[in-house]
Order: structure tokens, then C-alpha cells, then sequence
């Protein structure tokens, strides 16, 4: 036989019962072209747009799962920053624009379209502003819509203005959902230093420099690395942190050559379907895989039990962001291997309520919004799902996002601040948003205000670390 | 080195197993049908070949190189396809009469042909690993997928038909 039967029985395990998925099948697409000069006409030719060029994104995505026997737990597009499409309508809000988006992605059967997104790093133009104005509104009436802005980078420093407008915009969006528990925050991401190719919502765009069409993939697979250390502990092998990165290191290597295999395959067959080698006027191109570890409330997806395996006894307890830092690095690494392309966000995730493991640290007090801060610094993203009491004031907000940004700017990586102030929740309550958002509890936040620091407005220069000519 | 003996007896060997296939596709085969067709093939294969032997082939080393490499690159292409087109069915569960049985029934039904078996059995339950050729299926894909697994889920057992490019990709570098 080609392989040995042990290979083909651990895929086999890895499918049935480690939760091998692939989180996302995104496909990006360019919006460049179909801005006009009234919202009307723009919103007309963006659905006209996605009709044509994502057509047939679910159907080949479900055929290719059925061929390879992987699940492909989400399908979605990201699109062109919104408010570079929407601009040279002048509107002075653009809501409609999420409602196309929305209705474009409802039809097409994706489960959610990320892009409505401002890139205001340095200063906003006034269609910046409009989308940015429109964020609360739009995300409280449509469905699969995803919203990013980004407001640093470590070339650009931090936009001081705009991280206080976004503390305002957050707790709006709360409010203006709060019969939901605020669910619309989860649909928006404050950035820094944002990823052109980011399959993973709610930060997906489809940046300036990026082609027409492309495909690009989450991986998941906590699960699978979860178990590999069980095993290693259970065999009587020795145990140490070098063996604990590598058996990392070889299980994210299997993890994303799955999403490498799908995301190319996915393409392949849209690029042909599309005529795209032939005369056809839609190119299709594999991107990226993006090869964050992505947890899902399931029990045994877990980041959070990683943590624990390796040994802590709860995730937060003193030792979790060394334990993070070795299993990002280890991931890479073993990522990058099997990958031809590797982009996005690429590390390990830490959604809080997405990850039932978390949920429980943080229930039974051993992981405060600080520690998330501290392990952010090593992971992929920051401050993911986390759930804050709703009287948080708005200049507070935007102080902790201002931290998190710092955090990306002044290490040069991404940073985003995903966080709900739960309407009438005070810390210590759940709240249940159910399917991969899972449960979230809501987190005490520091008494002392730093409003004065936060409304003082300009930016924050960028810093030494930018200067590499 | 190939002699000429060992490249007719593969010829032959070649003939007899195409003509299996065909008398098996066939609805309502003779008994001699395979043995009508291997011998239709080896005389037009003579015919052929005597023709050849008037105007002698130029070697395939004397075809410029750009030509050989276009062949080479297609022969690539085949035998991507060919590899292409197999699939891994794994059956897990409680052994049963009949099960493996059932399964090649099914798999040679769809028109896959099994290439390999592989079979462990651990107390009283086994895992089968079966790698078939989907070169010569009649059904779609996944038509042989939702066959297999209602039919083994009939008879208490679990299975999983996936394209082999998954364990590839998994376990080799």
C-alpha cells in the first residue's frame, strides 16, 4: 500500500474525532471597480459584481469537501475596504452599502462577508468617516456583515482620533443591538497593522494590492494538536518543551497542508468553471493559507486546552503567555512548511467566548482582561470575544483599544480589539450568542478612567521600529 | 534491460486484462466474449505491427527534444490523472459476516476497481483500508460515497471515502 495503515487510520481520527475542519473558505474580491458617483449606482453594480464572480464559491466548496472528506465549516467573501468603493458617491452615510453586501451574501449561501472597513491609520478622508459613521446602524440591520478599521500601523503610528471615535462607534453598535446582548460588536474589529488577505472574519478585506478574485484559507484544528499532546504525554516519552513544540510543530504541518489542498482545489475548480485560463473574465487564484489554530465552543477545539495540557492548571495562571509564545512559534513553524503561501493573521487565536475552555477560566476568575492584553502580545490576533460590563464608557473603550493597538504597533504585528459591552450586564454575568460565537462572561474592567489621555486627540507618532530605510 | 519476449508477454498480458474489463462491463456477456476480443485486438495489433516493420519507427531518441519533452510532460500529466482518480474508503466498526464482501460488491458495481486492502482487526473490531481506482467509474463520486456509507452504516459499521490527495498531502512531505 502507498501509505502505511497507521497514516491513513490517523486521518481518519483526525476527521472523525479531533475536529479537522477548515475554518474558512474565503474568497476575496475586488470592489475597485464598481464605484460610481451615486450610492445608488455603486450599490447596483457591487451586487451585480458578487453575483457574477462568487456564483459558484458554495457549490464548489461543498463538492470539494465531499471529495476530500474535510469539513469546511465556513464559506464567505471579503470584498475592497468599503469606504474606498463608497467615496466618490459622497454620501454622508452609507448604510445601503452593508444592505447589498448583506443581501449579496444571503443569495449566495456564504455565512459571512467581510470588508465593510475604513483604513484610517494616519487620518480619515470624509468617505472614511461616512462608513465609519454608518458602522452602528449597518451592522444592527444586516446579518453576515463584517466590519474592520484599521486605525495604526507601525509605519503610520496610531490615529489618536480615530481610537476614540471607535470607542464611541462600539458602544453605539451595543446599544443599538442590546436585545441580542450586543451582538453586533462581534461583528466588528478594530485593527492595527490589518492583513490584506485575512480569510478570517470579522477582520477579512480584500486589500489594495490583491488581484481580481482569489481564494484564501482559515485553517482550525485545535483539536488535532490537543490530542497529539495527550498522546505524547500518555506514551511515556519524555516530555519537555522541546518535544512539546515539536509534536506542535508536526501536527500544524498536517493541518495546513489540509487547507493548503482545499483552498488550491477550491481555485483550481472556480478558475475553470470561470473560464479563467480560457477567455473568461474571471481569474480565480489561490492565495493564501492563513494557519491560526482557531478554537470553536466544541469541547476538545480548544486553544485554551492546549494551554492546559502543556501544564497550567488554568489558562491565565502565570506561565500563559510563555506557554502561547512557544505554541504561536511552533505552529508557524510547522505551518510554514506545508504551505506554499502563508499570510493573514497566521498564529494561534484567543476568542475568548468562542472557546469553551476560555469561558471557564474566565468563570472561575484565572484569566482577567489584562492577562488576555499580556498574551496577545504572542498570539495572533488581541482582544478576541471578550465581553465587558455595558455601563463601560466609551472614552474607556477606547483607552483599551488604544492598548491593544500599542501592542501591534509597537511589535509589528496585527492587533484587533473585537469587544462587546453588554448592555445591562454587570461583570460576572453570561451571555449566549450561540453557534461558533459561543458563550461569553462578562469581565470586570479597571475602576480608574484615563479620558483625559484619551481625548487629547492627534496621533501617536510611529515608532523607532518603523524606521528600517 | 526489456527483451522483445517480455514485451509481448506484457502485450499479451495487457490484451487478456482489457478484454476482462470489457466482457465485465457488458450486460449479458458470452462466456468466450473475453477471448473473442483478446484475439480481435492481438490480430489488428499484428496488422499493425507488420505494418511497422515495412517502415521501421524512428527511435524515441531521435525525436527532437522539445517533442520529447512535450510527451514527457504529458505522460506526467496521465499519471497525475491516473493518481488523480483513487480513492481511500476506510470501514471501522464490529466485524460482521459479509462486510468485506458487501463493499467490493458495491465499489465493482460502481465500476471502481479495488488496488490494494488493507485489514486490521483488534478484538472484534476492525479497520479495512481499501484503496480504489476511479479511472473506469460509472457512477459520480459521490454517488459511491453515499452508496458505501448507507450500506455500511446498514450493517453497524462506520466509513469514510475520501480522495487519496488527502493522505498525500497530510503524510508526505
Amino acid at each position: 500500500m502507498a501509505w502505511d495503515s497507521g497514516e491513513v487510520r490517523e486521518i481518519l481520527r483526525m476527521i472523525e474525532t479531533e475536529h479537522l475542519d477548515v475554518r474558512a473558505v474565503t474568497m476575496g474580491i475586488s470592489l475597485r471597480d464598481t464605484a460610481a458617483e451615486s450610492l445608488e449606482r455603486t450599490c447596483a453594480r457591487v451586487y451585480e459584481k458578487l453575483m457574477r464572480s462568487a456564483s459558484a464559491l458554495v457549490a464548489t466548496a461543498q463538492a470539494v469537501e465531499a471529495d476530500y472528506a474535510v469539513p469546511i465549516t465556513n464559506k464567505r467573501i471579503s470584498v475592497t475596504p468599503m469606504a474606498l468603493v463608497t467615496e466618490p458617491s459622497r454620501a454622508p452615510r452609507v448604510v445601503e452599502a452593508a444592505v447589498v453586501l448583506d443581501r449579496a451574501a444571503g443569495e449566495l449561501g456564504v455565512d459571512y462577508i467581510g470588508g465593510f472597513s475604513a483604513l484610517v491609520e494616519k487620518a480619515m478622508t470624509s468617505g472614511d468617516r461616512a462608513l465609519i459613521d454608518s458602522i452602528p446602524e449597518a451592522l444592527a440591520v444586516t446579518k453576515r456583515v463584517c466590519s474592520s478599521v484599521n486605525v495604526a500601523t507601525t509605519r503610520a503610528g496610531i490615529n489618536g482620533d480615530a481610537v476614540l471615535i471607535m470607542g464611541r462607534v462600539i458602544k453605539e453598535l451595543a446599544e443599538r443591538t442590546a436585545r441580542e446582548g450586543g451582538i453586533g460588536c462581534a461583528k466588528l474589529c478594530t485593527f492595527a497593522n490589518i492583513p490584506d488577505d485575512n480569510p478570517f472574519v470579522a477582520g477579512a478585506m480584500h486589500g489594495l494590492g490583491e488581484g481580481e478574485c482569489v481564494i484564501n484559507v482559515g485553517c482550525s484544528g485545535p483539536g488535532v494538536v490537543l490530542s497529539a499532546l495527550k498522546r505524547l504525554r500518555a506514551s511515556g516519552d519524555p516530555m519537555n518543551l522541546s518535544t512539546v513544540a515539536d509534536t506542535i510543530k508536526r501536527m500544524a504541518f498536517k493541518v495546513t497542508r489540509a487547507g493548503e489542498l482545499i483552498g488550491r482545489e477550491v481555485a483550481r475548480r472556480m478558475n475553470a468553471a470561470a473560464g479563467g485560463d480560457t477567455g473568461g473574465d474571471v481569474r480565480v487564484r489561490f492565495g493564501i493559507v492563513d494557519l491560526s489554530l482557531a478554537p470553536s465552543p466544541v469541547v476538545g477545539d480548544s486553544v485554551a486546552e492546549i494551554l492546559e495540557e502543556m501544564g497550567l492548571e488554568r489558562t491565565g495562571a502565570p506561565g500563559t503567555v510563555a506557554a502561547l509564545a512557544l505554541l504561536t512559534d511552533a505552529v508557524k513553524k510547522g505551518g510554514v512548511m506545508a504551505s506554499s503561501h502563508v499570510g493573514g493573521l497566521s498564529g494561534a487565536f484567543i476568542p475568548v467566548s468562542e472557546d469553551a475552555r476560555m469561558v471557564d477560566a474566565v468563570r472561575v476568575g484565572a484569566l482577567s482582561l489584562e492577562s488576555l492584553e499580556a498574551m496577545s502580545a504572542v498570539c495572533s490576533v488581541g482582544l478576541d470575544m471578550v465581553a465587558v460590563p455595558g455601563d463601560t464608557s466609551a472614552e474607556t473603550l477606547a483607552a483599551i483599544v488604544a492598548d491593544e493597538i500599542a501592542i501591534g504597533v509597537f511589535n509589528n504585528k496585527a492587533t484587533a480589539v473585537r469587544i462587546i459591552p453588554v448592555p445591562g450586564k454587570s461583570a460576572g454575568e453570561s451571555v449566549i450568542y450561540g453557534g461558533l460565537l459561543g458563550e461569553a462572561i462578562v469581565q470586570a474592567v479597571s475602576r480608574f478612567r484615563a479620558d483625559r489621555f484619551i481625548t487629547l486627540g492627534g496621533r501617536i507618532p510611529a515608532p523607532l521600529l518603523a524606521l528600517r530605510n | 534491460m526489456v527483451t522483445k519476449s517480455d514485451e509481448s508477454a506484457e502485450l499479451r498480458e495487457l490484451i487478456a486484462r482489457v478484454s476482462r474489463q470489457v466482457a465485465r462491463r457488458t450486460a449479458q456477456p458470452r462466456a468466450d466474449l473475453a477471448a473473442i476480443v483478446a484475439a480481435e485486438v492481438t490480430a489488428a495489433l499484428g496488422a499493425t505491427a507488420a505494418g511497422q516493420a515495412r517502415a521501421p519507427a524512428a527511435p524515441s531518441s531521435d525525436l527532437p527534444v522539445a517533442v520529447r519533452a512535450e510527451l514527457c510532460a504529458s505522460c506526467l500529466e496521465q499519471e497525475r490523472r491516473k493518481v488523480g482518480r483513487r480513492a481511500v474508503v476506510t470501514t471501522t466498526g464490529k466485524n460482521r459476516k459479509g462486510i468485506v464482501a458487501n463493499i467490493a460488491r458495491a465499489i465493482a458495481d460502481a465500476g471502481g476497481d479495488i488496488l490494494d486492502i488493507s485489514q486490521t482487526l483488534v478484538a472484534d473490531y476492525f479497520t479495512m483500508i481499501m484503496i480504489i481506482d476511479l479511472t473506469g467509474l460509472e457512477v459520480p463520486f459521490t454517488e459511491l460515497k453515499a452508496r458505501l456509507t448507507e450500506m455500511v452504516r446498514a450493517l453497524g459499521a462506520e466509513c469514510l471515502v475520501m480522495h487519496e490527495d488527502v493522505v498525500t498531502a497530510l503524510q508526505r512531505v
